[in-house]
């Protein structure tokens, strides 16, 4: 039953507009530069990253958001951008947003 | 002092002064505007008096904690944009020698003031030398080439200090003058004469785009334009092997492609590097080859010999690096035999024998410093190699 | 209570460029160091700490010695000089007092730094040369497989310490500021955040700033002594950082199996430079 509801959640946020954050953020990756040192993993304070099975060009296994997490249990601490060894892992802020009017 | 000389720039005029202070003089008037040094007798003076003159003249005078620092900070100013230099003598020298070798390959023009003294180690500090000849040539690891310039008199110290500068401007190089004690400490007259006569090479600025500057690439003539830092190019300079961005590659092609070029820039100039004295030259049958202090003795030696009716002559080195092996081949084709005189235990000589190919016997009359030759040590040689 | 049909993301999406490559030279990444190592997450605080200073990207010189952290010059998009062994100090020391007007940052290893170049550092700061040093003290010559470093701590196990290190070890912090320097601060790379704001007030220090970071190394340092992985290396440091500003750094050494104290443990007030003084005597020398 909770994993329906996580699934769900992942479509449709339930979250009325007014009690949304106005910014929309993005986590964004480089895969090819990662070298799988599971920096970000470890330290981000919301748990929100895992190793993803499939590997990159180098052979590393790259960060993927858990299967039952989305952007909206990301902290935006951007912590994993500043950690990243290789200027792989970055959070973005989506420019042209005006939040959940859309 | 004449009174029109402002020491607030080139001081024109006539001097009565020694060999380092006259260095000291031509390099300010040469545009160096940065010494970085470390005190080492028989050098100190030429440091004594840019601490006192670079100020006036807007300049940068600083006293390191030792010669690698020395040679590292005036690396950095040059790479500033300023003219810069040391001054050392043996021990030094030597400790400088890895930062030549980063000098020679990020092509950064500087110029060292060597005033030779008698070694090895702490040999005689007080006396003169001309041992380091060879180490101004390959006392860094790997192959490079630089120019090293021999003056012998105190007139001759201040204009090649000034040339100094130029050819490594020219053709971004350390420049290493190859002095020694006895011209240093020798006080003789001197004339400087007004700015507007002393011609001066500067460095070739990059003119492209500031955008993905190519910080190495050279020109048709092998020399890349030098921008300074600060200056927007973001510039990439590295003691690694590089390719024209500067970017290090680790392989044989780029150790090919730029040690080659390195080597040639200077090589290939030789001609244009060169500067020779000859003396009596076009008749003669025994040749001298003397530089620095001890090509005095050899004239000296000449004159005494013409009085005793050998036809001997001088060719005195004044570009002691490059060798100039293409004038010696030539002028060994029309003599009999070579005296090489130099105070160390042979080092020149070796360089002659190669570019008389055994052709004529070339001999060396050597000193192991402390003292010059006297002109009858030389002649004694001229006459032993007239006799067989 | 409306229902908002907006979709969220739920992976990570792809990227061609990150969006601090305009300060680095990105066509020559990946960088040279292992996975793992926190050298990267130095390089990546050093730049943020760049944007955030809003300093002129123009007059900023970034000089670097020989070893694994010396390369870190090599991938930034600014004036950059990889120098010889040791002489990062003395030629940035050159390139600010020729021209006064660039911000000069020398960025290098302990060895670098501290064993051969120690000469240079204790005499840039005792002179305040106007210039900020970071040091990344991996505890090891890295570069060159693991040999013992003036900063190895008694007792670790490196390649030329097979019976462990039987010498003690330096305090960098605690040497830099007996010898001068007007900022001192140590931070671990897990400490990002901090590390960032450190670096900017150290750049923006006139005078002499250190800032000693420790990176994991687990390739050379780790491996043989019980840190094999990067993050086994940064727990180790979440679990025994502790800060405390304004301490005596005689009182911060770094001991293996002790906390790891860090902070910022010196910041005076400016005085006159090296640079300042310089200027001073020019003046002089110029009206008489």
């Amino acid at each position: 039953m909770l994993r329906l509801h996580m699934t769900l959640r992942k479509i449709i946020s339930f979250i009325p507009p007014e009690y949304k954050e106005q910014e929309k953020w993005h986590l964004k990756i480089i895969t090819d530069r990662c070298k799988g040192c599971l920096f970000c993993i470890n330290f981000c304070p919301t748990e929100l990253l895992e190793s993803s099975p499939e590997i990159n060009s180098k052979g590393y296994h790259p960060p993927k958001i858990k299967d039952d997490m989305d952007m909206d249990d990301c902290a935006k601490c951007g912590f994993c951008e500043l950690i990243c060894p290789e200027f792989s892992i970055f959070l973005e802020k989506e420019e042209d947003t005006t939040g959940a009017k859309k | 002092m004449s009174k029109k000389a402002s020491i607030h720039d080139v001081l024109t005029g006539e001097h009565y002064i020694s060999g380092n202070e006259a260095i000291a003089e031509g390099c300010l008037a040469a545009g160096c505007r940065f010494f970085g040094g470390y005190p080492i007798t028989p050098s100190s003076e030429i440091a004594e008096r840019m601490s006192r003159r670079l100020p006036q003249v807007g300049g940068v005078f600083i006293q390191m904690e030792d010669e690698i620092a020395s040679i590292a900070t005036i690396l950095g100013a040059s790479w500033a944009g300023r003219k810069s230099m040391t001054a050392t003598s043996g021990p030094g020298i030597s400790l400088m020698m890895e930062n030549i070798g980063l000098g020679a390959m990020t092509e950064t023009p500087f110029v060292i003031i060597n005033v030779q003294r008698a070694g090895p180690s702490t040999g005689l500090p007080t006396l003169v030398g001309q041992g380091d000849v060879m180490q101004a040539r390959w006392g860094s690891h790997g192959d490079y080439e630089l120019i090293a310039l021999s003056p012998n008199s105190v007139q001759e110290a201040f204009d090649l200090s000034i040339e100094a500068f130029n050819l490594a401007e020219k053709y971004r190089t350390p420049v290493i003058m190859l002095t020694d004690e006895s011209i240093c400490h020798m006080v003789e007259k001197l004339i400087i004469p007004t700015k507007s006569k002393i011609k001066i090479e500067n460095r070739k600025k990059p003119t492209g785009s500031k955008k993905n500057h190519l910080t190495f690439k050279p020109d048709a003539d092998m020399i890349p334009p030098m921008a300074a830092a600060g200056e927007g190019y973001n510039v990439f300079v590295t003691g690694l092997t590089h390719d024209t961005k500067g970017y290090p590659v680790i392989t044989p092609e780029a150790q090919e492609i730029l040690v080659k070029r390195l080597c040639d820039k200077i090589l290939l100039n030789e001609e244009k590097i060169r500067l020779t004295e000859e003396y009596m030259t076009k008749d003669a049958k025994v040749l001298v080859i003397s530089y620095g202090i001890t090509a005095r003795s050899a004239k000296g030696a000449v004159n005494l010999a013409r009085k005793k009716g050998i036809k001997a002559g001088l060719l005195r080195l004044i570009t002691i690096w490059p060798f100039p092996t293409k004038l010696i081949e030539e002028l060994a084709k029309k003599v009999d035999a070579i005296v090489v005189a130099e105070i160390n235990n042979g080092q020149i000589v070796k360089e002659v024998r190669e570019a008389t190919r055994k052709s004529v016997p070339v001999v060396l009359s050597s000193k192991l410093g402390g003292t010059v030759h006297t002109p009858k040590e030389i002649l004694a040689k001229i006459e032993e190699v007239k006799k067989k | 209570m409306t229902i908002s049909e907006e979709k969220v993301d739920d992976t990570i999406l792809e990227a061609k460029r990150h969006p601090m490559d305009y300060l680095l030279r990105w066509d020559r990444l990946p960088h040279v160091w292992c996975s793992g190592c926190g050298l990267g997450s130095v390089l990546s605080c050093f730049i943020h700490a760049i944007a955030e200073s809003g300093i002129d990207t123009k007059k900023i010189v970034v000089v670097s010695g020989i070893g694994c952290t010396g390369r870190a010059s090599g991938y930034l998009d600014l004036d950059v000089f990889h120098t010889t062994h040791g002489r990062a100090i003395p030629f940035a020391i050159g390139l600010k007092l020729a021209n006064p007007e660039l911000k000069v940052i020398v960025f290098s290893g302990d060895g670098d730094l501290f064993a051969i170049g120690g000469n240079h550092i204790i005499h840039a700061a005792r002179r305040n040369a106007d210039i900020t040093v970071i040091c990344s003290n991996n505890f090891i010559y890295g570069m060159t497989g693991g040999q013992l470093a003036p900063t190895t701590p008694m007792g670790a196990w490196t390649s030329t310490s097979p019976y462990g290190n039987v010498e003690p070890n330096f305090n960098l912090c605690h040497l830099v500021a007996s010898a001068g320097a007007i900022y001192v601060a140590r931070w671990t790379s897990l400490n990002a955040r901090r590390l960032q704001a450190s670096m900017v007030e150290a750049i923006k220090k006139k005078g002499f700033s250190f800032i000693e970071v420790i990176p994991p190394c687990p390739t050379t340092f780790g491996r043989r002594n019980d840190y094999e992985e990067g993050i086994k290396m940064l727990e180790f440091f979440r679990e025994n950082t502790i800060i405390r500003h304004g301490i005596d750094p005689g009182d911060a050494e770094l001991n293996l199996g002790n906390k790891i104290v860090v902070g910022k443990f010196v910041d005076k007030e400016d005085k006159p430079t090296l640079s300042d003084h310089i200027a001073r005597i020019q003046l002089f020398a110029k009206r008489r």
